[in-house]
């Protein structure tokens, strides 16, 4: 039936998916529209709380910074609510906030994304100048240089944060030679570098239709969606300029990574290559990170690093699923004394679920668990517009909520075994590490 | 149910959710607020002892008993809770506050059951076996190592907070002082709870897809069953009425930061109004980039960051928090020459109808878009309610702060801004950069 709904739909020029949550009266129904412009976005229309949120990406990001340019992107998303059309940043700024409205503009290495969050009764307004912000920036020169003080600022405080040194050294490293080495938030050298044309040139470059993917939930309707898409973004030029970047697999490095920092804790980074959203075994991979340490209290490295142990506050896992690049990704606190033991465990798991797999308890409440608690992820309208944009960037279609948790119910676990024994390799483990800490061997 | 606010001439229609209140036989109380818009709910049970409540020796003991509450019951051994959570579909954590330690859980409607099973069971049922508790106090060091220790403007905001109070236990880290935390002791663990983890001393907050009538059903079947005991009387030392200015200097590798704390009463504490007129008047002092401390320090390139927050949910104080990150050249008598200008300038001369105006707008905004995340409503009520306040009082927020006048502002400002109840501090980094990060392979 959903698909004669589908086909139906699609002559409209809309394609409309219901989507049954199981054993409710309650259904969640994304429209993908178009507008007359061509703008294309996932609807959703929440009635019962009078706020609309607009999820955006224009995919790009920090990977087309130009060499000795890094965090080009990043300024770009920065300066780029200060100020736009004939209004300078204090009016522009006066005018959304007095609506009530949020604006905010971000960066990661694929992507300059952001939201619009109105009352439903200041959506025209919001939008009007959301149009502004997106396809006319003013990126005068005193908010070009208040933002390069504060982006300089950040990097000073980043540079006393191991967590967030140790991430960058891990890609730095692992990825050397390669776009995805380069620090998204840039260095103090090259955002002294960046000039007020490189960010014009950059926002001319990469904001441009067919790179753009815009979700929309709250109280509005498809034809009042399909008009704040053309409001909002039907000026902007067809195509982007983005020059291609090769897929890269990270490198081989046996020995952990040091950087030295003179402080009682040490913070690690750990990591192994993984499989991109589209591989069939990507569900089984879901699985497998759950098992290891994405499971808040009932995760392998939570329950040897903390529990048993006690030798780390928060250790995890997650899944970076980067088009270019993705990996699985772990990160742990612990003091420097003990940071070599706690590596040395962080191994021995890896290695044993590479060997034996899960065990089967524990691979039953995983699926369990990413079944059950998938609707979570769509409970507010900010988080279900957060959802649903994610998914589109990893290339999925509105009908894998239906799939998705058929998906995982199918995994066996000799798949899971599988995938660890081919991402689990001992030799693929890449370690950064931050700190004074205490090594073995 | 709608509520129209009155704002900037025209006329708001904000849904407010509106909770309905019971209470068992056993003296818990429970609150219930409807949202139907996913089949998913919020689970929150507050116990109305906190940090401020640890006995004089024993700071840390509240957070750490938070900790002690994920292990071992008479029915389920250590880790069964969070695997029974998971294959539910569940997701949870906890939290402790200076007058409240929160369990809170996010799960699909058809298990608030279980969940309820869950939560009652460790509320009565906790083993504290020794070995638990001394892994558990290496994490909870480990937590205060990674997380206050390693960030300079933690530290500073724990020794201003210390100097605010000089009598009242608000003056203790929430974690408790290191060399207590590392002598707590399972008998510590014991009393506390069994002298403050009883039904009635317990408030339970549900949120979302479900009716007062099913909720309160399911608690009897599980709160229900276990027996009061006596509840316990919090007398707590009182603050002195602050006589003399305060400063903390700390020398610390980290972000230059300077920051001002002045004692104010908070929305429990209060008398009616004071709470809300201090809730605006952190908004036009600090909380956009509108507000005073914006234009007058980052727009000028003095700062790069300025922000100032009412924190007035505890149940005997408040906190006005003023932060400030100096621009480069910008010396800490500068920056507090301007903060001294501003809040003397509001003090004697008041603030515009525009910023008042945008200041209302800007905080029944927060509300609305507050009011779509589950877990931020539950909190809004539980919160209140465990510092004294009635559900009137909390819902009736938006209707007071439409009423708040520039005079009402301007004489909060005059009564409770002043010297002798601040604390003003400052991070420092030591000369020569000592902890700077150098490669080492």
């Amino acid at each position: 039936m959903v698909a004669s709904v589908l086909r139906c739909l699609r002559l409209m020029g809309a394609l409309l998916l219901v989507i049954a949550l199981p054993g409710h009266a309650n259904t969640l129904t994304i429209e993908e529209i178009a507008s007359s412009k061509g703008i294309k976005a996932w609807l959703v229309t929440e009635r019962s709380v009078p706020v609309v949120a607009i999820r955006y990406a224009f995919l790009g990001g920090a990977l087309q910074d130009p060499m000795h340019k890094e965090g080009l992107a990043r300024f770009l998303a920065a300066t780029l609510p200060e100020g736009a059309g004939d209004l300078p940043a204090a009016a522009f700024k006066q005018r959304y906030l007095s609506l009530g409205s949020r604006l905010s503009a971000t960066s990661s290495k694929e992507a300059v994304s952001g939201v619009l969050l109105s009352l439903r009764d200041q959506l025209s307004r919001s939008v009007g100048l959301f149009h502004l912000m997106v396809t006319s920036p003013r990126f005068d020169s005193d908010a070009i240089e208040r933002k390069r003080a504060e982006l300089l600022a950040d990097l000073a405080t980043e540079a006393h944060a191991p967590a967030k040194l140790a991430l960058n050294r891990w890609y730095a490293e692992a990825f050397a030679g390669h776009s995805y080495a380069r620090p998204q938030q840039g260095t103090p050298d090259s955002i002294a570098a960046i000039t007020t044309d490189d960010v014009k040139a950059q926002h001319g470059r990469l904001f441009a239709k067919d790179v753009l993917r815009v979700v929309i939930v709250g109280d509005i309707d498809r034809s009042a969606a399909a008009e704040v898409l053309d409001r909002a973004f039907g000026d902007l030029p067809d195509a982007a300029q983005i020059i291609p970047i090769d897929k890269i697999a990270p490198r081989s490095i046996s020995a952990p990574v040091v950087v030295d920092m003179d402080q009682p804790t040490s913070s690690a980074v750990f990591g192994v290559p993984s499989l991109s959203a589209d591989d069939p075994d990507f569900p089984a991979l879901q699985i497998l990170n759950y098992i290891v340490g994405s499971g808040d209290f009932d995760s392998r490295l939570m329950d040897e690093i903390r529990i048993k142990r006690g030798l780390a506050y928060a250790i995890n896992t997650r899944l970076i699923s980067d088009s270019l690049a993705p990996l699985v990704l772990g990160e742990m606190t612990t003091k420097n004394e003990n940071m070599g033991i706690a590596l040395d465990v962080v191994r021995e798991i890896f290695a044993s679920i590479a060997r034996d797999g899960p065990e089967e308890a524990q691979f039953e409440t995983a699926k369990r668990y990413l079944t059950g608690s998938f609707l979570l992820d769509f409970d507010s309208s900010a988080r279900m517009a957060d959802s649903l944009l994610t998914l589109w960037l990893r290339d999925k279609t509105p009908d894998y909520l239906t799939t998705r948790n058929r998906m995982i119910d199918a995994v066996r676990l000799d798949d899971v075994r599988r995938v660890a024994g081919n991402l689990f390799a001992r030799e693929r483990f890449i370690v950064a590490v931050v700190g004074k800490p205490k090594l073995g061997q | 149910m709608a509520l129209g606010v009155a704002i900037l001439g025209g006329t708001w229609t904000v849904a407010e959710p509106r909770a309905s209140s019971f209470t068992l036989a056993n003296g818990m109380q429970v609150v219930v607020i409807p949202d139907h818009r996913v089949p998913v709910l919020a689970h929150m049970l507050w116990y109305r002892v906190g940090a401020a409540d640890d006995p004089s020796g024993t700071s840390g003991i509240a957070h750490f008993l938070e900790h002690l509450m994920f292990k071992s019951t008479s029915t389920m051994p250590s880790g069964e809770y969070a695997k029974r959570l998971a294959g539910l579909g569940g997701r949870g954590n906890a939290q402790t506050n200076y007058d409240t330690t929160v369990y809170f859980q996010r799960i699909s409607k058809d298990n608030l059951r279980a969940v309820m099973e869950l939560e009652a069971d460790r509320m009565v049922n906790l083993k504290l076996l020794e070995e638990e508790v001394r892994t558990e106090r290496d994490v909870i060091l480990e937590e205060r190592r990674s997380t206050v220790d390693a960030n300079a403007t933690r530290i500073l905001g724990e020794q201003m907070q210390a100097a605010l109070y000089l009598n009242h236990p608000y003056h203790r880290p929430r974690l408790g002082w290191a060399d207590e935390m590392a002598k707590l002791t399972r008998e510590d663990a014991v009393t506390f709870y069994k002298r403050y983890y009883v039904p009635n001393n317990a408030l339970l907050v549900v949120v979302g897809d479900t009716t007062a009538d099913s909720v309160r059903s399911f608690a009897q079947a599980t709160y229900g069953r276990i027996s009061p005991r006596d509840s316990p009387v919090r007398s707590r030392a009182v603050e002195p009425e602050p006589v003399a200015a305060r400063r903390v200097s700390l020398i610390r590798a980290g972000t230059p930061t300077f920051l001002r704390y002045y004692q104010v009463p908070s929305r429990a504490s209060g008398d009616p109004g004071i709470g809300d007129a201090l809730d605006l008047l952190a908004q036009v002092l600090g909380g956009d980039e509108t507000s005073r401390l914006y234009r007058s320090l980052v727009a000028d390139n003095l700062a790069t960051a300025t922000n100032c927050d009412y924190i007035g949910g505890d149940r005997d104080s408040g906190r006005m928090v003023l932060v400030v990150v100096p621009a480069n050249k910008t010396s800490f008598d500068r920056i507090e020459a301007i903060i001294d200008r501003e809040v003397g300038d509001i003090r004697k001369r008041g603030i515009s109808q525009e910023e008042l105006d945008r200041a209302k707008t800007a905080f029944v905004a927060d509300g609305t878009f507050d009011a779509d995340d589950l877990l931020s409503l539950a909190r809004r009520y539980g919160e209140g309610l465990a510092a004294g306040r009635s559900i009137e009082d909390i819902e009736g927020t938006p209707e007071r702060i439409g009423r708040v006048t520039v005079d009402d502002i301007k004489r909060a400002a005059d009564q409770f801004l002043i010297d002798r109840a601040s604390v003003s501090g400052t991070v420092t980094s030591p000369p020569l950069g000592r902890a700077t990060a150098n490669d080492k392979k």
